[in-house]
């Protein structure tokens, strides 16, 4: 828990690690995108190619990466079950066609469009997994708030207090490892008069907890008086005319890497929708029976 | 002259209401640059009160309080700025204190509100860390430091302000003795390094016996103001308003008491060791 300020973030040196985490946090939005377009397999070994090239980069060993896939694997297998099941192939005759079986039992089905399609829906869920673990694998929370502020900024002009929001985010990750530190103190302090957390049904675990949560609820008001104190008197004064020792720059790789991205997306989009009839990206749709 | 002036100060708690509580009944004092005065008094005797009325964060509900020639009752804005930058608070719980989550930005917040140029704040957050001997941690976060070590990061917090005036709210209470040795180790070389004017508020006497000067505080008013000599070796003066006298004026007292008059204002272990070996 005391890691909070470091989050995930595997410490090593790469120029991905010192990449601006705001060039990161619009990578990984675009790359989202990106990832939500894709129709066909080979866009999509595309992608995971250009994941392998940005995870080598960033020294992060590529099994780390994977295993973050633990926590969805569940969520990936059943939406594929689903998605083969539910689906009978309607208005998509030539895929049936090629694969030529097509198994009914009660509301289910298996055919081949329905395995197409959830082997699609597959990749989409571990790309979409992938890509935003290797950010936080690379930046820390800190920073990734510094980025999020910024790019809300232009919120300002609909007087949104963008400054307040950042302030916030840096403060309660400030707060997190204090407050579970105090919460593990009363568990003990609790503990040791008798009291049992991991007993019982549900709702009496709950009632035990509650001992805990007041007190750890008055000393959070306490604190924060404490530090509004404090920064009063560091002349803080809700950001007005504020500067930052950390300016942040975009460097010629920061901008490159955003550009890439962005070509990237324009490369999906120009494969997937064909627009200018290039011959040559039907390559990239040749597992693609159907037209989109 | 005198930076900071108190002039018959009152405060009170939740005026009007049940629960009122009156800290300050007329205090007055004056600070004068480079003096390092010891606040000392008993829980309740409103200590914390005047730290806190020092920079402006309570406004006194009579009399006044003068900064650096500015009056912190009329200050807004600018002025009021003006007194945060140049008396800076350090309080007492560390974890309480710090914004961010690692060191450098947390010590960068006074400067930044300041509206300083990227270069100065990172010039001032520098010498800050240096003053307080934490620039090898810049980088790291403050959960894994003692709390010694996170009371001079709150201190180094605070000189990147550049004040003129330092004020510990007692600063070392919640630190282990090896803790109270760093910060107290920390406000003598900074006070050696910089020449700056220091109001300690502790319920140390040991630590008080530090200071040039002491002020006593007993419900609400000032009952001793001398040099810490004359202040804490009056031991039975010291007992009327719950204070402790350091052990080294203790033991002068004692032996004076038995009939053996070591002479002196004896406060510090030092110098009752000094009397001592002359006795030989």
């Amino acid at each position: 828990m005391k890691d909070v300020v470091f989050g995930q973030i595997y410490p090593v040196d790469s120029p991905v690690h010192r990449a601006d985490p705001r060039a990161k946090l619009l990578i990984m939005i675009v790359y989202i995108v990106t990832v939500v377009f894709v129709p066909s397999f080979m866009l999509y070994a595309v992608l995971a190619l250009v994941l392998l090239a940005v995870t080598l980069m960033s020294r992060v060993p590529p099994l780390k990466v994977l295993r973050s896939l633990k926590a969805i694997i569940v969520l990936a297998i059943v939406t594929f079950i689903f998605t083969v099941l539910l689906n009978d192939g309607a208005g998509k005759e030539k895929e049936l066609e090629t694969f030529g079986f097509f198994v009914n039992f009660g509301p289910f089905y298996i055919c081949g469009s329905g395995l197409l399609s959830g082997g699609r829906i597959m990749c989409r869920i571990i790309l979409l997994i992938l890509g935003p673990t290797l950010v936080t694998l690379t930046t820390t929370p800190v920073d990734m708030a510094d980025a999020v502020e910024w790019l809300l900024t232009p919120l300002k002009l609909i007087r949104v207090p963008v400054h307040a929001f950042g302030m916030i985010m840096s403060i309660a990750l400030r707060m997190i490892p204090t407050l579970f530190e105090e919460a593990q103190r009363m568990m003990n302090a609790q503990k040791a008069r008798g009291a049992c957390f991991d007993h019982g049904n549900i709702f009496k675990r709950a009632g035990a907890l509650i001992p805990v949560l007041i007190p750890l609820f008055v000393s959070a008001f306490k604190r924060a008086g404490d530090l509004a104190d404090a920064m009063e008197s560091r002349c803080y004064n809700g950001g007005k005319g504020k500067t930052r020792m950390k300016v942040l720059r975009f460097s010629a790789g920061d901008v490159f890497a955003m550009l890439f991205f962005a070509a990237l997306l324009f490369f999906v989009l120009v494969c997937t929708y064909n627009w200018w009839n290039w011959g040559w990206t039907e390559f990239f749709r040749m597992d693609m029976i159907e037209p989109v | 002259m005198s930076i900071i002036s108190v002039k018959n100060a009152e405060y009170v708690y939740n005026s009007g209401l049940e629960d009122e509580v009156v800290a300050l009944r007329g205090v007055s004092f004056d600070a004068r640059e480079g003096e390092f005065i010891a606040l000392v008094g008993s829980n309740g005797s409103g200590k914390s009160t005047l730290a806190r009325l020092l920079n402006g964060l309570y406004l006194p509900d009579a009399g006044e309080v003068i900064v650096d020639g500015k009056n912190t009752l009329k200050a807004k804005g600018k002025d009021l700025f003006d007194i945060r930058r140049s008396v800076g608070v350090v309080f007492q719980n560390p974890d309480n204190q710090m914004v961010a989550s690692i060191i450098e930005d947390d010590v960068a917040f006074g400067p930044e509100n300041l509206g300083l140029p990227s270069a100065e704040i990172k010039e001032r957050v520098e010498w800050a860390l240096d003053c307080v001997g934490m620039l090898e941690y810049r980088k790291g976060t403050p959960f894994r430091l003692s709390g010694g070590q996170k009371q001079r990061i709150a201190i180094a917090g605070v000189l990147a302000l550049r004040p003129r005036v330092m004020v510990l709210d007692e600063s070392t209470s919640m630190l282990d003795p090896r803790g109270k040795k760093e910060v107290m180790d920390t406000v003598r070389r900074i006070r050696e390094k910089e020449g700056m004017t220091v109001i300690m508020i502790t319920h140390f006497p040991d630590e008080a016996a530090t200071a040039d000067r002491v002020i006593a505080l007993d419900k609400g008013r000032i009952v001793i103001d001398s040099d810490a000599h004359s202040a804490l070796s009056d031991v039975e003066k010291l007992r009327n308003y719950g204070l402790d006298a350091p052990l080294g004026a203790r033991i002068a007292h004692e032996l004076k008491k038995h009939g053996l008059d070591l002479g002196g204002n004896i406060i510090t272990d030092g110098e009752l060791r000094e009397a001592l070996c002359r006795l030989r």
